[in-house]
């Protein structure tokens, strides 16, 4: 008998004990998920805002490439010749990529945004972008991303002056 | 309290059994807690990073507009917002009229001088923003009294009280409170560089 109820006892514990378990891997997969997330996302913006404040202002990406998801800057150090720095978010590969498709800045990008402001903080409209030399009119620049993980997302809004101040 | 089995070996009894599942059941709990903990300080860390982010946000706006610019005087009712030339002084510090003073934007002196509040919200961030202009006095940026400011208004006159404001950015989410402090000028350079405040040196 008391084997009986020692067993019965043991197989609740164990019981109850499972989808525990289950519920806990659950959590600290998404937990890790989100950690890798706000890691991937702090980092690639922290990459632009490094970019932003080297540059010595904004150039007009390449044809082909829509302003709102890209960001070229030009560099420029003393006694090396001036750089240009194109970021580029594609959305069918899900990658945010610096100078070449090859060298990500973050993968599993869901959304990267570019706005562009001028100097008295109005957002440049689609007619001023139009004009050739539109990137000399930015102030600032808004960069917004979103980096995704299994279910898990961070999402980075991050603000930046442009050119010398 | 020993099971003997019919082989004669012993196995676990009732109490070593419930023992095992008390255990079991601490290890579940305290594990429990551990995980819960790691969910909410990765909640606040999240919001603490809203906060930073929208303070981040406001500061480079304020940053880049230029310190003043003349402007024409809101009509009757309109609101400080509504000055056709966008400047920091305008954005910021618009008048010192407590006749103008409105409840999201209100002119007051206190104990440390005048101060010109202003209340908005960015991307569901309460910000409360706090100025006053401040004089290099040789020693120290020191706050204008109200009697250098009370009566001045960014479209009435060209003769600025000061040629710096300084700033406090406190952004309010739920509980949680961030502040930021920065000191903008009209004239580069700014060189001060004090603790816990950001000087941003610009042109107009």
């Amino acid at each position: 008998m008391e084997l009986l109820v020692a067993v019965a006892v043991s197989a609740i514990a164990l019981g109850a004990a499972w989808p525990w378990l289950w519920n806990s891997a659950e959590a600290a997969r998404s937990i890790d998920a989100r950690s890798q997330a706000a890691t991937s996302a702090a980092f690639a913006t922290r990459s632009i805002m490094a970019d932003l404040e080297l540059a010595t202002g904004l150039l007009a990406p390449p044809a082909g490439t829509a302003p709102a998801r890209s960001l070229h800057v030009q560099q420029r150090r003393p006694g090396e010749p001036a750089e240009s720095i194109l970021i580029v978010w594609e959305p069918a590969r899900q990658v945010l990529w610096r100078k070449t498709s090859s060298s990500y800045l973050a993968d599993h990008v869901e959304s990267f945004s570019v706005t562009y402001y001028d100097r008295l903080g109005d957002v440049l409209t689609p007619a001023e972008m139009a004009l050739v030399d539109w990137p000399d009119s930015v102030a600032r620049v808004s960069v917004a991303l979103v980096v995704a993980m299994r279910a898990e997302r961070s999402s980075v809004v991050r603000d930046a002056l442009v050119g010398p101040q | 309290m020993r099971l003997n089995t019919a082989s004669g070996r012993k196995g676990f009894s009732l109490i070593e059994a419930m023992v095992a599942a008390a255990i079991l059941l601490a290890t579940c709990l305290t594990a429990s807690a551990i995980l819960v903990n790691a969910l909410g300080a990765g909640r606040l860390v999240d919001r603490r990073a809203d906060l930073d982010e929208v303070l981040g946000s406001e500061r480079v706006r304020l940053a880049v507009l230029p310190y003043y610019a003349p402007t024409a005087a809101p009509v009757n009712g309109a609101s400080w917002s509504d000055l056709d030339a966008p400047s920091l002084l305008a954005q910021v510090f618009p008048h010192a009229l407590t006749s103008r003073n409105t409840t999201a934007a209100f002119y007051r002196s206190d104990g440390e001088g005048a101060v010109f509040v202003t209340q908005r919200t960015l991307r569901g961030v309460d910000i409360r923003c706090e100025a006053r202009f401040a004089r290099w006095t040789g020693t120290g940026w020191t706050a204008l009294p109200a009697t250098s400011v009370s009566g001045w208004a960014v479209w009435q006159s060209i003769a600025l009280p000061a040629a710096a404001v300084e700033v406090r950015l406190i952004a309010t989410s739920g509980t949680r409170t961030s502040s930021l402090q920065i000191r903008l000028g009209a004239l580069p350079p700014i060189v001060e560089k004090a603790a816990c405040i950001r000087v941003v040196n610009r042109a107009v």
